[in-house]
């Protein structure tokens, strides 16, 4: 495993993480949306719909 | 398909149009393919109504990815960019990592929001059933029972019901129930003709 594989990899665990604090639905989808702009460079807004049916 | 959550006015205002005129990536990515990249939403023909519209409104390249656990389509996570052309290759597999990461962690939330609902539900139920059997002299398993048979004839979910009982400290009145009134006085109250029958079965 390359350098560049280890930090991508250290700081993907590191979002996951995060991700997974607030183990409730509705703080964790706006996490999800709010953390995508900083994950994703070209990302400038985020919005998560979901599946009612 | 409803949007749940934004990082900006703009995003939601984008997805729910989207909802409205049932048409466009998010609601694809659901529904047909899993990724779909416009990268210049002016001059993208695919979703004819809504392109042009969020375009005008500033909207210059999306990228929708549908977002599953193992069970279950969870939804679409839409990532919009200002301007055309600004999603790279690079972009797009960090995306997608992402946005496999946000399905667990979603699904994972989901899992025990309901299992905490669940749990609060059952405490419910059970201070309920202790009330009804206090009140009415029932076992335990006539009491609930009596929840159940109650929850079937007013169509109220037993959780919901065994609320109410805690609030009334007794089985709302079923003409009151269908009023759309429980609030009322029920030292008179007695078990009626279900839980009697329960006292049979118990």
């Amino acid at each position: 495993m390359s350098s560049d594989q280890h930090s991508s990899a250290a700081f993907f665990a590191a979002v996951s993480k995060d991700l997974m604090q607030p183990g409730e639905a509705g703080l964790t989808f706006d996490l999800v949306a709010k953390e995508a702009i900083e994950v994703v460079p070209a990302c400038d807004h985020c919005a998560f719909s979901l599946r009612t049916r | 398909m409803s949007t749940v959550a934004s990082s900006s006015p703009s995003a939601r205002r984008w997805d729910e149009l989207q909802h409205t005129l049932q048409q466009g990536p998010c609601v694809d990515a659901v529904w047909a393919d899993d990724t779909y990249l416009a990268k210049d939403l002016a001059h993208d023909p695919r979703w004819p109504q809504w392109s042009p519209r969020v375009a005008a409104q500033g909207a210059g390249s999306v990228l929708a990815i549908r977002l599953a656990s193992p069970d279950e389509t969870l939804g679409a996570l839409n990532m919009y960019a200002d301007r055309a052309n600004a999603f790279t290759a690079d972009d797009v597999d960090l995306a997608l990592i992402y946005a496999s990461h946000a399905a667990d962690a979603m699904s994972t939330a989901k899992l025990l929001t309901g299992l905490r609902i669940a749990v609060k539900s059952r405490h419910h139920i059970g201070i309920a059933q202790g009330i009804l059997m206090l009140r009415y002299d029932l076992s335990q398993e006539q009491a609930f029972d009596t929840l159940r048979r109650y929850s079937s004839q007013t169509n109220i979910k037993i959780r919901d019901l065994a609320e109410l009982v805690i609030e009334t400290r007794g089985l709302p009145d079923l003409e009151i129930l269908e009023r759309g009134d429980p609030t009322r006085d029920h030292d008179a109250d007695l078990p009626d003709s279900s839980a009697q029958e329960s006292t049979s079965t118990g």
